[in-house]
Parts: C-alpha cells; sequence; structure tokens
C-alpha cells in the first residue's frame, strides 16, 4: 500500500530542475474523496516516485500557482459531483516552472511510466478563468522519469514528444488480385504484420485510422468490427495522396492527448484496373462532368498537362524525369515488395509507349492491390532494441490556391519554411526523403532543387501504388526502417532524420491536398 | 451541341468560374450568374493513348487553355490544335470541347 502523500503539501512541490533536465518525483492532493480517488488512479512506487496507468487523463499546469489553483477548482468540482472526468479530475501533473517556455518543449521521453494530460474540458476552461492568467491550452503528455534524461540536442520545439512510429507493416502487391483477395483482406494483412512488427497484442489497440478508395459500402467502423478491434478512437480519412500524411499527424495527437494510446494507421486498396479506371472517372463531380467525358483517361491525362507545363517552364527534358524513374527502379531492385524491380536503363525509358503525351509508361503510377499500416504509440511501447520513430514537425495544406495557379506547386509551398523552422532543422540536415510519387513531375514539384537519397524503396513508381492512401503510407513506412535501421541492403548509412510527404486529391487541374513531416530517430 | 461554355460569375465582384462553386473564391460572395465564354488560347495539349480497362480505345487529344474571360479549362480538342492556337469552345451535355477557328 503507497503511503499517503501530505495533504498539506502542495501539488508539484518538489519538482526540480537540475541541470536542464526536469526530475519529477511527487504528486499529492487535498481533500478526503478527492484524495481516494487520486490514489486509485495514482499510486506510488517503492522509489518515491509517481506511477500513473497510462490513459489516466490529466491537466498540465505551468507553474505551482496553477496547480494550487486547479487542485482548488477540481477539489469544488468533484464535491459538487461537476464534471465529465469525474474519476481523473484531481490528478494534475508537474512542470518546471517556466512561465515563458511552452511545456511541450520542456518535456522527454524516457522512463518507466507516462501519464497523459488532456486539453482542459470546456466546463474545465470556465472554472478556471477567474484563477488563471492563462489557459492551460496545451494538449501533451509528460513522462515521469526515473533518472535524468538529456533534453533532445536539437534545436527547436519538438511536435510531438510523446507519441511516435514503432512498428510498420505491408501486405504483398499485386497488379491482379486473386479471387478472395479484397481491399479488407490486404488490410488485414497489413495490420497483422504491422501489429507483429510492432509487438502489439490487437487488444492493446485502442485507436485506427483508415483510407482506401474502395472500402465502401464500408467504413471505418466496419473494418474495425472485421478486425475485432474495439476502439475508443477512429478516423477514416478522405485526402487521397496525403491521407497517409494526415491521419499521421491525427495520430500522432490522439496520442500525445490521450485520447488513445496505440493507433493503428491503415490503408490499401484492391480496386483491379476496372475498378480504378471507374475510380478515376468518378472521382468527384468535377471529374465526373468536366473531365472523363472527354476521355481525359484519368490522372495520367491531368499530369499529362502538368507535366507539359513545367518542362516548359523550366525547361526541363524528357530525360530529366527519366532520371528519376531510373533512380527510384535502382531501390527498387532491394525491395522484395515492389511489382518492379529489373534495372532500367534510359534507353528503357525513353522507348517506353506513350500513355498520355509526354507521359510514358514508367511516368505513370501503376495501379497495384495491396495494404500499408503503420502503429503509433509512446515511444516506450517500441519493441526493445529498436529506436522509435518521433516526428519533429508536421504541416497539411488543403485547397491552396483553389485550383487558380499552374499546379507547379504544391501545399507544401505553404508551409514548407514553417516545417523546417518547427523541426528545428535544415533540409541539409535530411538523411532520407520519402516524396510522394504518382508522377516525376509531381516529386519535382513538391522538392524543387533538394537532394536526398529519394524514394529508396523504389518509390511508388516502382514498387506501385495500393491506392494513394497506402502509397503514402508506403513513404512513410519506408522512411520508418530507414531511420530505425532496418532497410538492408537500401539502408541509407546513419539515417537519422527523414522528410516524408503526401500529395493528392486531384479536384481538377492539379492536386489540392498535401501534408509533410520531418521524422526522426530517437536515440 | 452548344457554342460556348457555360462559366459562373459572381454577381458581387464579376469574377467568372469553371466548374462552378458555392461561394466565390475572391470576394465570398454567394450569388452567381451563369455567363458564356466562347474563345480560348491552347495552352498545353496531350494525347490519351491508353485507357484504363479499355482494349479498344482510341486516341483523343485534350488541353489545358485559357479562356478569353480568363479561366484555365480543360477542353477536349477535336482537331489537330497545338499550343497558342485560338479555339472556339462548344459544350456536349457539360463538358468543354474546342476547336480551331475556321
Ligand atoms: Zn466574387
Amino acid at each position: 500500500m503507497p503511503s499517503r502523500p501530505s495533504v498539506d503539501r502542495p501539488i508539484g512541490a518538489s519538482a526540480v530542475e537540475r541541470d536542464g533536465l526536469l526530475d519529477v518525483d511527487v504528486l499529492a492532493c487535498r481533500g478526503g474523496r478527492d484524495d481516494l480517488r487520486f490514489m486509485q488512479a495514482v499510486r506510488r512506487s517503492q522509489d518515491d516516485r509517481v506511477h500513473i496507468p497510462i490513459r489516466e487523463e490529466l491537466l498540465v499546469a505551468v507553474d505551482q500557482r496553477q496547480l494550487l489553483a486547479a487542485a482548488e477548482v477540481f477539489s469544488r468540482r468533484a464535491r459538487a459531483g461537476v464534471g465529465e472526468h469525474e474519476a481523473q479530475v484531481f490528478a494534475l501533473a508537474l512542470h518546471r516552472c517556466d512561465q515563458r517556455a511552452p511545456p511541450a518543449s520542456q518535456s522527454y521521453d524516457r522512463g518507466t511510466d507516462h501519464v497523459s494530460i488532456v486539453r482542459a474540458s470546456r466546463g474545465w476552461d470556465r472554472y478556471h478563468r477567474p484563477w488563471l492568467d492563462r489557459p492551460l491550452s496545451r494538449a501533451m503528455t509528460v513522462r515521469l522519469t526515473s533518472g535524468p534524461i538529456p533534453l533532445n540536442a536539437l534545436p527547436g520545439k519538438i511536435m510531438y514528444t510523446n507519441a511516435a512510429i514503432i512498428g510498420v507493416g505491408q501486405s504483398a502487391y499485386t497488379r491482379r488480385p486473386q479471387p478472395g483477395q479484397s481491399t479488407h483482406t490486404f488490410i488485414r494483412d497489413a495490420v497483422v504484420a504491422a501489429l507483429v512488427d510492432a509487438a502489439i497484442d490487437p487488444r492493446e489497440v485502442d485507436g485506427m485510422a483508415v483510407a482506401s478508395f474502395s472500402l465502401a459500402p464500408d467504413a471505418a467502423i466496419d473494418l474495425a468490427w472485421k478486425l475485432g478491434l474495439s476502439l475508443r478512437w477512429l478516423v477514416q480519412d478522405t485526402n487521397g495522396g496525403s491521407s497517409a500524411m494526415n491521419m499521421l499527424g491525427h495520430a500522432l495527437r490522439a496520442v500525445e492527448t490521450g485520447a488513445a494510446s496505440v493507433i493503428l494507421v491503415t490503408g490499401g486498396d484492391a480496386t483491379g484496373l476496372g475498378g480504378y479506371a471507374k475510380v478515376a472517372a468518378n472521382f468527384n463531380i468535377a471529374t465526373q462532368l468536366h473531365l472523363a467525358p472527354l476521355g481525359h483517361g484519368g490522372p495520367n491525362g491531368v499530369y499529362a498537362l502538368v507535366t507539359s507545363r513545367q518542362m516548359k517552364t523550366y525547361g526541363l527534358q524528357k530525360s530529366d524525369y527519366g532520371q528519376l524513374a531510373i533512380a527510384q527502379r535502382a531501390w527498387a531492385a532491394h525491395n522484395p515488395y515492389a511489382v518492379y524491380r529489373a534495372a532500367m536503363t534510359m534507353e528503357d525509358y525513353l522507348a517506353a509507349p506513350l500513355v498520355a503525351d509526354p507521359l510514358s509508361r514508367y511516368d505513370c503510377v501503376p495501379v497495384v492491390a495491396g495494404a500499408q499500416a503503420i502503429v503509433v504509440a509512446h515511444p516506450d511501447r517500441c519493441p526493445d532494441g529498436r529506436a522509435p520513430v518521433r516526428v519533429r514537425a508536421h504541416r497539411a495544406s488543403f485547397n491552396y490556391d483553389n485550383q487558380e495557379g499552374d499546379g507547379l506547386q504544391t501545399g507544401i509551398s505553404t508551409f514548407a519554411g514553417e516545417l523546417w523552422r518547427a523541426a528545428g532543422v535544415d533540409p541539409a540536415d535530411i538523411d532520407v526523403a520519402s516524396i510522394y510519387d504518382d508522377y516525376p513531375t509531381m516529386v519535382f514539384a513538391q522538392l524543387g532543387e533538394r537532394r536526398f537519397p529519394l524514394n529508396t524503396w523504389g518509390g511508388m513508381l516502382s514498387a506501385g501504388q495500393p491506392g494513394g492512401p497506402a502509397g503514402g503510407l508506403n513513404g512513410i513506412s519506408e522512411a520508418v526502417l530507414q531511420l530505425q535501421h532496418r532497410a538492408g541492403a537500401r539502408q541509407v548509412e546513419a539515417a537519422r532524420l527523414a522528410v516524408t510527404t503526401g500529395y493528392g486529391m486531384t479536384l481538377y487541374r492539379y492536386g489540392a491536398t498535401a501534408a509533410a513531416a520531418v521524422l526522426e530517430r530517437l536515440e | 451541341m452548344n457554342r460556348g461554355v457555360a462559366i459562373w460569375r459572381c454577381v458581387k465582384c464579376r469574377t467568372g468560374f469553371f466548374p462552378q462553386r458555392l461561394l466565390c473564391s475572391r470576394c465570398h460572395g454567394d450569388t452567381f450568374e451563369e455567363d458564356r465564354v466562347y474563345q480560348a488560347v491552347v495552352e498545353e495539349i496531350s494525347t490519351i493513348r491508353h485507357m484504363l480497362g479499355q482494349t479498344d480505345w482510341q486516341p483523343r487529344r485534350i488541353a489545358s487553355v485559357r479562356t478569353s474571360d480568363g479561366q484555365r479549362i480543360t477542353v477536349g480538342l477535336t482537331d489537330e490544335s497545338e499550343p497558342g492556337t485560338v479555339i472556339e469552345l462548344f459544350e456536349e451535355n457539360a463538358s468543354p470541347f474546342g476547336a480551331a477557328k475556321k
């Protein structure tokens, strides 16, 4: 039985900072009934540090005064029976007493226990306002450490400190799905592989995000049912080629705020070629009414026009696109899942039949059936001996120019500078990049002049595109494998930082959704 | 077949849109009136030589064009017009097509 904390001792009184490290050891609380419930949620360990079970929802306060005020409010609320989270309302975590620094940048990542801290409820906001100078607005998780852990050496604020990618998995890819194979079965295979990879029991999964063009009439909840997953967080994303990145952002925020603790992010498609043609012709109302009747050839026709514009604007030759396709094919030789692995020469590339001028066969992403999944959870859940991959910064953009530009940039241009600043790194620091590559022209549009080891699994152009959502997840998964130093013959030496992007939803003249993130190997 | 292509003009700021919108992206006005544009200049072209799921596909030409009112739209080309050609626009159902001025 843990010893009872002193009721007179303010919560967080003994949080100390030593050598730039935060050392947290004691929580306490007030009030009889509150105290009892608090002690049910928080039990003290033998080494006099607090252990709070994962999933407990707590509030973080940034200084002593806020802690005291919060404790008082919560005591009152508990006495009055107010509050939707009554069981959790009196649990408060500690934080460094530094008003200037946002709390998230001061949290840290190693330790034996963790406390999930959620954004204050509306009710809380109403209650706290009279007492506090500033709202407890930051949703975050802090960890109680059992020893001093260095704060990350890199500058910049880390967007997600307590959520990371801990495992990845994929199904087989195939050009032609066989009877009995469906979007659902490919997704199942990817989910099983990701859970095995992350060493997570399916019963531990409490969140899922899914994107697919061919799940209908089923939706995310049908998939949860069919996978036997009982969840408290579920998202279905409809942003095509940037769905994967978008879902990653949602999942990170959910884990960071305690909405869920282990989230499967998955995507897959198995349309077959005929099914894909139907998806392409009925992509949205604008396509149905104004493009498909022209015989526009789906995205091939759209990006043929964008490619022509790009060649004209930048003076590019067909062979410039060939360089990219050939380099990615060389990577694909080392990816057993890639549908095209044979080496390709410039002669092969240039001799390929035209599909939609100036695009020829190797400029157009091969449609495959398949699925991908990743697992997002607290970095501590990462299997032993493997580095979790966390996200230093993540940004997204939707409909950035109302389709009124030339399509030679993407929504990434609206946030690129901000992304790098938030991540605290420069493009030059990046070791490996997964740039969404349904067409070479769009890689250039997202990437500009930068040079990284690019799409080291072969990209979708060689590995295949199992629908936009899973295609984007493939890029994230490859970045994770590279940063975990598990990419085998494809391994980029000592990879530590990666950038990943997504691009999708061709509304009319080009894509309208984009997202990017800077991923980091957590040592 | 109808001569010209329907566009939707914001009553408040007079900006013309294709395809139709719900609010004007310039002024967020919510009232539009239908107008027509009749001419455009071809900017980029492509020949669609292959169509997924179809075996007897006949190549078709498409183009990104700039209309005389300023919209950039995608049309089916019914002749061999090249970039720079001024074309006349017409509609088949709701779809825009064009061919060089005769
Ligand atoms: Zn207007």
